[in-house]
């Protein structure tokens, strides 16, 4: 146990100190271990490295690290073997030893182990070789492969504090809130304000105490990039908040996380209580004479509670619903008093620009916006995971280069950015630079990162009809057009999903959502719209096809779809009379087999089940389909 | 301050909003959940506004007027929005009131449509007329809705006393939420679920009284639609006439408009004035009219024939009372007055018997007060405070008294401090709603108020608290941190009522506000403890007539207040004057009945010391008279001179005139040793309001009326005379 550090020179002693015990080391084995990797497997994994690293012998010279999530997803669990930057993937806890031995000791790489990129069948066996980190710039993700979150000495090995140290001994708060502003970083929560403009405002807000806040209450379906920043890697958070509660004159901060987040609420406390030991948190900082503390308060999971106004009262104990601003949180926050919240990610990102310095982190953006971003890359595409790229890389890059590619190699039909908040973009637009403004002007917003690729077997109304039930389901409920309104929306989308559309629908959608967005109290209400706009903007003939042809072009909408038997392929194996759950099916060997259409109830068992060799059970929608106006 | 409102410049005062600017300007901006008494909430989003240079719309209940703003609230776009936001309110709140094809014959034959379907219908609506969406729909111009109705069916709830919630009819304005938390700081009521299924509710859906509510009724008067309605009007149907009242429970002295239906009180809603600015407790709102039309209320004069109590004349009842009372003039005479009348009434009675029974004692009907207690002391008379300087103090202290359920409205002035920043501290023996409000609290051993109160006085001068603290048995650091509020600068407030512990305690306490130079409120029981302390001026010891009584030594007792006789009393020749039927008229000689407050009107002075009139607001019930007519007749039979007032203002002239409500240059002599007492004025004169209003008995289950139908009030009051003889 290491005591306070004074100075900055205590820091830089200890981060010698851990830099001189590790020269002894000649192997370093990290096993993704976020939620995801552990849900894998990853635990056990561990283990038996451990133990394998003890009968060998190794002690001493191999360490093994669990580390945070390395963000492939689809490839969980993985290993990483240092220094040789071999990676594997999908190991079984069995196969430890044999990584020992063979790599570690051997140097030989385990083929059976290694990545083979999909496209071209080729087998890479480092982070070079694989087309998703190949593409990536894992400024603030990349600690993860390297951090044990429960380590200190893995952050300070890697440099940490010392943005922290540069900040509270060397510099002035302004110039600290200058340097951020020259990064040009941005609120990575969703609206991309400017951070250094938040904080000035805040410093500037009169008021003796103010708080500054972490919003790790991440609620997007399908977003979990601060989750995986907040459980692989917190000291990072931590130090970003100290030197925004220096730079702002806050000497009390709050994390808050969702309680449906246990790792990283465990991992951010245990990360707290270590600062706070070594002096990282808490009175006289390094000696600097700035006091600050952390706690961690833990939310009940309401989307609406990532929303400032709401974070706030839901700090406060009361119900969590916005209210209106002005005033603002910089003015008047939590408990009256000025308050700065930001998310995991720009909090995160504070080190390095302190540390690195405003031009290397404008340097890796556009010219509006500093830095990398992080997106959750889901839906049909196959590279599944949290991948961080430049500012300014094109939505192209992103799916082709890093996701490479659709599943099965399917079109691309949209991008939905910002999840529920978002909006689609379609595949004619994949060239756009993927920033803030650019992505507003097409409709959408950044938002925390969510990124779902939908190919042409997703319906865009059934899309947009998903998002409205869930901002219907998440709104507080205060404010009228927002509670009301997108139920009303969200109950035209079902209604045209079924079949029942009417003709004005569209024009009826079209201004309901632009009353929910002018009228609403706060973010979740004023941006429930874009599913809605943007689809009808796009998709306009889905809609169309919907409501006038009673057709769902992507045979999705239940309603709207017929299956029928093509009498010429049917080869009569009766496996659709078998797995049809009402018996819809009747048919006789060497006999074709016909639906009842009445009988139906359109499960789609019978499309399941038809042998590719027959592909007798055809899916269809509309009219000519015979589905029933 | 000036700036532009649709093109014309007006001025607003500095911190003004906008929404306060154009209404003071004659631009009347619609909303549902902006209330005059509660911070901007802007939810309902109908009050939205543009301003020059601004984008988007803005509410303007919470936009702040600045210098040269130029605001817009009727363009098209405004207008638009607003139609499809009521709109939108009305795809799930019944709208067929406003829609119906039928309206107009409807509006002018019934009060509501009642033909049309539930879910769209308002079969569901009280229709009390008092509906302000209907307005804001009709203002705004929806005349039909587009979109498919929702009905929520959710069930009306019906288990809890005085009124229904019927949350089919809610619009989530939040006005009842915000009223029980941020005006009344109960916090009884909150949103439950989100989003399609918020609803206003308790925590885990318990019933309101399990929840703690004590019925204030603020949030059913907050209500701009018919989801909380008064269960009374409910049935009875909306009001036919108001008149101004006052309440004649306790001390408070709330405003109230009084609701007639046929010529009878249906209702009373608190008036929008000072001192209660539009608050009332479960006694003024949802009482009064069970009081007033009790069955127990006393309609005809009656005279003992053959040991019978039978109807009379006023004439003969009342030259029966003068027969009896004119044998027992003098020193033998005794008369107890109610400080539930109006000091007209008193005034008359009163000078009756000084002037011609020369009453031995004339006395309260309570005993002492805790004005006599104050006085007693010997300490200089502390001025009252009012309401409002209450509620800018920046700390309060309560001593001992259950403020939110004694003086509910004098609490909201509390709480207004607290609300402000202001520090509330609590001492007593028993646990306070208040108290989780307090930012200190100290709980002593029952009696041991005294030794709380001497050692914040010590902890002020400084020195060594531990070994006092000990002995008391209260914790130093939360003397010391009280202590410290007491010191700090603002001005200070001691609340202290009747159950305060003991003399010594309240003698304690006032050395500690003289010390820390607080104002002291003292919380009267009745409408007029103060008016009656005043005109009495210690002339009686309650205690001493209840020995007397018992005793023998009274020869006629003047009964116009409601004390309960105990068993033993031989009380001579008996005259109950009452508005009800109760168990001293079972050994009455003469029974006359009297007025009820409402009926009689008059001055009531509260325990600011201010001096309120109502007028009548009801025509006297049957034979009742207002006391005042009573002793003005009495005194004619009994030959007096002076009495000829041919109204009440008449009798108020010869008051004014005499000063004696002009603050006394002298404290008044104590009516004898003050007693501490359970408080909570839950009477009116003998009836006891749990035997008026089955729905209040509801509400206080610890106290259930006695076997012998006399009210728990008059019960109480038995004890408390009894608990006097043994002193």
């Amino acid at each position: 146990m290491t005591s306070r550090l004074r100075d900055s020179a205590a820091l830089e002693a200890l981060r010698a100190r851990v830099l001189e015990a590790r020269k002894g080391f000649t192997h370093r084995v990290t096993v993704s271990s976020g939620t995801c990797g552990q849900a894998k497997g990853s635990g056990k994994l561990v283990s038996a490295l451990r133990s394998a690293v003890r009968e060998l012998g190794l002690e001493g010279r191999v360490s093994v690290t669990a580390s945070g999530c390395h963000g492939f997803c689809d490839i969980e669990p993985v290993v990483l073997v240092g220094p040789l930057g071999v990676v594997y993937q999908r190991v079984d806890a069995g196969r430890a030893r044999d990584i020992l031995v063979e790599t570690v000791q051997n140097g030989k790489v385990l083929d059976d182990l290694l990545y083979t990129d999909p496209r071209t069948g080729a087998k890479a066996a480092g982070t070079d070789g694989i087309p998703f980190y190949k593409a990536q710039r894992r400024v603030l993700t990349g600690a993860n492969e390297l951090v044990d979150p429960e380590s200190v000495e893995d952050y300070l090995a890697l440099g940490g504090y010392r943005g922290m140290a540069k900040a509270l001994l060397t510099m002035k708060p302004e110039a600290v809130i200058a340097e951020v502003t020259q990064a040009r970083l941005r609120g990575r929560g969703g609206a991309g304000f400017p951070t250094g403009r938040k904080w000035e405002f805040c410093r500037s807000s009169p008021g003796a105490v103010k708080y500054v806040v972490c919003n790790a209450d991440e609620g997007d379906p399908g977003a979990y990039m601060d989750r995986s920043l907040l459980e692989g890697n917190p000291h990072s958070v931590i130090e970003g908040m100290v030197i925004g509660a220096f730079a702002i004159g806050a000497s009390e901060g709050i994390v808050y996380v969702r309680n449906e987040y246990p790792m990283a609420v465990r991992n951010a406390g245990k990360a707290i209580a270590r600062a706070r030991e070594l002096g990282l948190l808490g009175k006289d900082i390094l000696g600097s004479g700035f006091d600050f503390d952390l706690r961690i308060f833990k939310g009940a999971g309401a989307f609406v509670c990532g929303e400032e106004t709401s974070l706030m009262a839901s700090i406060e104990g009361v119900r969590a619903s916005p209210r209106q601003r002005p005033p603002f949180p910089a003015v008047k926050g939590l408990w009256g008093k000025p308050t700065n919240i930001n998310n995991v990610e720009t909090w995160a990102n504070v080190p390095l620009i302190l540390d690195r310095g405003a031009d290397w982190f404008s340097g890796l953006g556009t010219e509006k916006s500093g830095g990398t971003k992080i997106f959750a890359l889901v839906g049909k595409i196959n590279n599944t995971g949290l991948v961080e790229v430049p500012m300014g890389l094109s939505l192209r890059q992103i799916v082709q280069d890093v996701g490479g590619g659709i599943k099965d190699g399917r079109p691309l039909k949209a991008v939905q950015t910002g999840g529920p908040s978002g909006g689609c973009i379609p595949a004619s637009m994949l060239d756009i630079k993927v920033d803030y403004d650019t992505l507003a002007q097409a409709g959408s917003i950044m938002g925390s990162g969510g990124m779902i690729v939908v190919d042409d077997t997703t319906c865009m109304v059934d899309l947009a009809n998903y998002f409205l039930h869930f901002t219907q389901e998440e709104s507080c409920g205060k404010c009228v057009p927002c509670r009301l309104g997108t139920r009303q929306m969200a109950g035209i989308l079902s209604r045209i999903t079924k079949g029942l559309g009417e003709e004005d629908d569209i024009e009826k959608l079209e201004s309901l959502a632009a009353a929910v967005k002018a009228g609403s109290l706060c973010g979740l209400g004023q941006t429930a719209s874009n599913p809605v706009l943007t689809t009808i903007r796009h998709f306009r003939s889905e809609y169309e096809a919907h409501i006038r042809e009673k057709r769902c072009p992507a045979l999705v909408c239940k309603a709207l779809l017929r299956f029928t038997i093509a009498a010429d392929k049917c080869i009569a194996c009766g496996l659709c009379r078998k797995a049809c759950p009402v018996d819809a099916i009747a048919g006789k060997p060497k006999t074709p087999h016909v639906i009842a259409q009445e009988i139906c109830v359109r499960c789609g068992a019978c499309f399941e089940v038809c042998p590719p060799k027959a592909q007798a059970v055809v899916k269809s929608s509309g009219e000519a389909a015979g589905v029933r106006k | 301050m000036k700036l532009v409102i649709d093109g014309r410049t007006v001025s607003a005062p500095e911190g003004s909003t906008v929404y306060a600017a154009a209404r003071d300007n004659g631009v009347a901006i619609p909303t549902l959940c902006s209330h005059r008494r509660l911070a901007p909430y802007s939810a309902c989003r109908v009050c939205l506004v543009s301003v020059k240079g601004r984008p988007g719309f803005h509410p303007s209940c919470s936009l702040a007027a600045v210098e040269g703003m130029e605001v817009t609230t009727d363009s098209a776009e405004i207008k638009a929005l607003r139609r499809q936001i009521v709109e939108l309110i009305l795809s799930e709140h019944p709208s067929a009131c406003l829609v119906c094809l039928e309206k107009k014959n409807c509006d002018e034959h019934k009060g509501t449509i009642r033909k049309v379907g539930e879910t769209t219908g308002c079969v569901l609506c009280p229709g009390n007329k008092e509906c302000e969406l209907q307005e804001v729909a009709a203002k705004v111009g929806v005349d039909s809705v587009r979109f498919p109705a929702v009905f929520r069916d959710l069930e009306v709830k019906r288990r809890d006393p005085f009124f229904v919630q019927d949350y089919n009819l809610c619009i989530l304005c939040g006005r009842c939420v915000r009223m029980c938390s941020e005006v009344r700081g109960a916090s009884v009521i909150s949103f439950v679920h989100r989003g399609p299924t918020a609803v206003v509710g308790t925590a885990l859906d318990r019933s309101l009284a399990a929840a703690g509510c004590q019925f204030c009724g603020a949030c059913v008067d907050a209500c701009p639609t018919g989801a909380l309605t008064e269960r009374q009007v409910r049935s009875a149907g909306p009001a036919e006439e108001e008149a101004e009242t006052l309440c004649p429970y306790c001390g408070v002295g709330c405003r109230l408009t009084a609701e007639l239906r046929s010529g009878r009180l249906s209702a009373a809603v608190p008036a929008d004035a000072s001192p209660n600015e539009g608050q009332a407790c479960v006694r003024g709102r949802f009482t009064l009219a069970d009081a007033v039309n009790s069955p127990r209320r006393l309609l005809s004069p009656m005279v003992r024939k053959g040991g019978k109590l039978e109807p009379a004349s006023w004439d003969e009842a009342l030259a029966a009372a003068a027969e009896g009372l004119k044998a027992a003039q003098g020193q033998g005479c005794a008369m107890v007055l109610s400080g539930q009348a109006s000091l007209e009434d008193l005034h008359a009675l009163s000078k009756l018997g000084r002037e011609v029974l020369r009453a031995g004692s004339i006395v309260s009907s309570m005993g002492p007060s805790i004005l006599d207690g104050i006085a007693a002391s010997g300490l200089p008379f502390p001025p009252a405070p009012s309401l409002a300087d209450l509620a800018k103090a920046s700390t309060v202290l309560v001593a001992g008294e259950d403020l939110a359920v004694t003086h509910p409205v004098a609490w909201i002035s509390a709480f207004q401090a607290v609300s402000r920043g202001g520090r509330l501290l609590s001492v007593g023996s028993k646990d306070c709603r208040h108290d989780r409000h307090a930012a200190f609290r100290l709980k002593p051993r029952q009696g041991g108020e005294e030794a709380a109160f001497t050692l914040l006085a010590q902890a002020l001068e400084g020195g060594s608290l531990s070994e006092a603290c000990r002995s008391a048995g209260l914790p130093e650091d939360a003397v010391r941190g009280m202590a410290a509020e007491l010191k700090a600068d603002g001005p200070s407030v001691f609340i202290v009522g009747a159950s305060l512990g003991s003399s010594k305690a309240l003698s304690a306490l006032l050395k500690l506000a003289a010390l820390t130079k607080s104002a002291v409120l003292p919380l009267a029981e009745e409408s007029n403890t103060r008016g009656l302390w005043t005109l009495l001026r210690g002339s009686g010891d309650a205690h001493a007539l209840a020995g007397d009584l018992v005793a023998g030594k009274v020869r006629a007792l003047y009964l116009a207040g409601p004390m309960s006789l105990p068993q033993d009393a031989k009380p001579g020749f008996l005259v109950v004057q009452d508005c009800f039927d109760g168990p001293s008229c079972a050994r009455a000689d003469v029974v006359l009945p009297a007025a009820a407050f409402a009926e009689a009107g008059g001055t009531f002075m509260n325990m600011e010391g201010r001096a309120q009139t109502a007028e009548s607001a009801l025509p006297l019930l049957v034979e009742s008279k207002p006391d005042w007519w009573i002793a003005s007749a009495l005194a004619a039979k009994l030959g007096a001179s002076g009495f000829g007032w041919t109204d009440r203002s008449a009798v108020r002239a010869e008051l004014d005139a005499a000063r004696v409500l002009e603050a006394p240059a002298s404290v008044p002599a104590p009516a004898g040793p003050f007693a501490p007492r359970p408080s909570g004025t839950d009477y009116y004169r003998s009836l006891g309001l749990a035997d008026a209003s089955p729905d209040f008995r509801a509400l206080r289950p610890g106290r259930k009326p006695s076997a012998d139908g006399t009210g728990e009030g008059a019960a109480g009051r038995q004890d408390r005379v009894k608990d006097a003889c043994r002193s």
